[in-house]
């Protein structure tokens, strides 16, 4: 996961997060490129659904 | 000149500790001779941006190599090869040396040379152009934009980028442009600032030019960044610039 020039997104920066099988293997991966708010909505989300989730099963 | 006909095409060339590098090359049509660049690209990789640059020296009437420095993190699409690269710390400096030295040695080995070589790069690619004018013997003239860590602070050095380039400013081998946006917090105006004055010191060929209202990677039209009258008229700079010292 990094902060830097993506390769497809038409922005200066982005969050990008490889998710891979085999980092050696290029082929092995799916990556997502996020603007910066895009990034922070993602992890509201992340955060919410685990609260969500948690209190739902009483974990 | 601008030249309407263009080839442009993958090679092979030898690179560091001898390994066959793949590379995107473009040139004039014509019987030449012609000056030579070596492209060297950014941290994404070997992408549709920098083979579009390459081409663009050879509408100038320029043989133009743009190495892939991820090669050995390949085969693959370049997008998947950079990650396999930026996850394992990025291109090690000596291999990028060798490889960008021995793209040189290619354009000096074709027929239609006029025997100089400049080199240019982007982002990450301006610091190792920095590290090539200064480190290798390869370059009549050298152009860095905008590159990040030339100046480098000790927990930014690697095994893989172990010395900042200014370190070695002392040896740079060649007249040295340098285009930087005063947006830009990397490099910063203060980091541009510290070159100069190493440039000065050491007593070196160099020219550089910040522009106002532009930050990092200007010249790239498809990114909110781009600054059409700034990135024209830093083109023209870059183009002074190797006419000048890549003049046969």
């Amino acid at each position: 996961m990094y902060y830097d020039h993506p390769y497809h997104a038409p922005l200066d920066h982005a969050l990008i997060i490889d998710f891979v099988k085999d980092a050696s293997k290029p082929g092995e991966r799916v990556a997502v490129e996020l603007s910066r708010d895009s990034a922070i909505r993602l992890i509201d989300g992340i955060q919410s659904a685990l609260s969500v989730g948690e209190e739902a099963h009483a974990i | 000149m601008a030249y309407e006909g263009l080839l442009a095409e993958t090679v092979f060339h030898t690179g560091y500790d001898g390994d066959q590098v793949e590379a995107y090359m473009a040139r004039p049509m014509g019987p030449g001779p012609f000056p030579g660049v070596v492209v060297i690209h950014h941290m994404p990789g070997w992408d549709a941006a920098t083979k579009e640059i390459t081409r663009r020296f050879a509408h100038f009437g320029y043989i133009a190599i743009d190495p892939n420095l991820y090669t050995r993190e390949g085969p693959g699409e370049p997008d998947d090869v950079a990650a396999v690269a930026r996850a394992a710390g990025g291109a090690p400096d000596a291999r990028v040396m060798g490889d960008v030295g021995g793209a040189a040695s290619h354009i000096r080995n074709v027929p239609y040379h006029n025997g100089k070589v400049g080199v240019i790069g982007f982002c990450s690619g301006g610091r190792q152009t920095y590290l090539a004018a200064c480190t290798l013997d390869s370059f009549d003239a050298a152009v860095d934009c905008w590159g990040g860590r030339v100046i480098a602070t000790p927990d930014q050095l690697t095994e893989r980028q172990p010395v900042a380039p200014i370190d070695f400013t002392a040896d740079l081998s060649c007249p040295l442009l340098g285009l930087f946006g005063d947006d830009d917090q990397s490099p910063s105006p203060d980091d541009v600032a510290r070159m100069v004055e190493e440039l000065k010191k050491h007593g070196k060929t160099y020219e550089f030019h910040t522009y106002e209202g532009a930050a990092h990677g200007f010249f790239a039209v498809d990114r909110p960044g781009y600054r059409p009258v700034q990135a024209t008229e830093a083109w023209g700079e870059v183009f002074k610039w190797f006419g000048k010292h890549l003049a046969g």
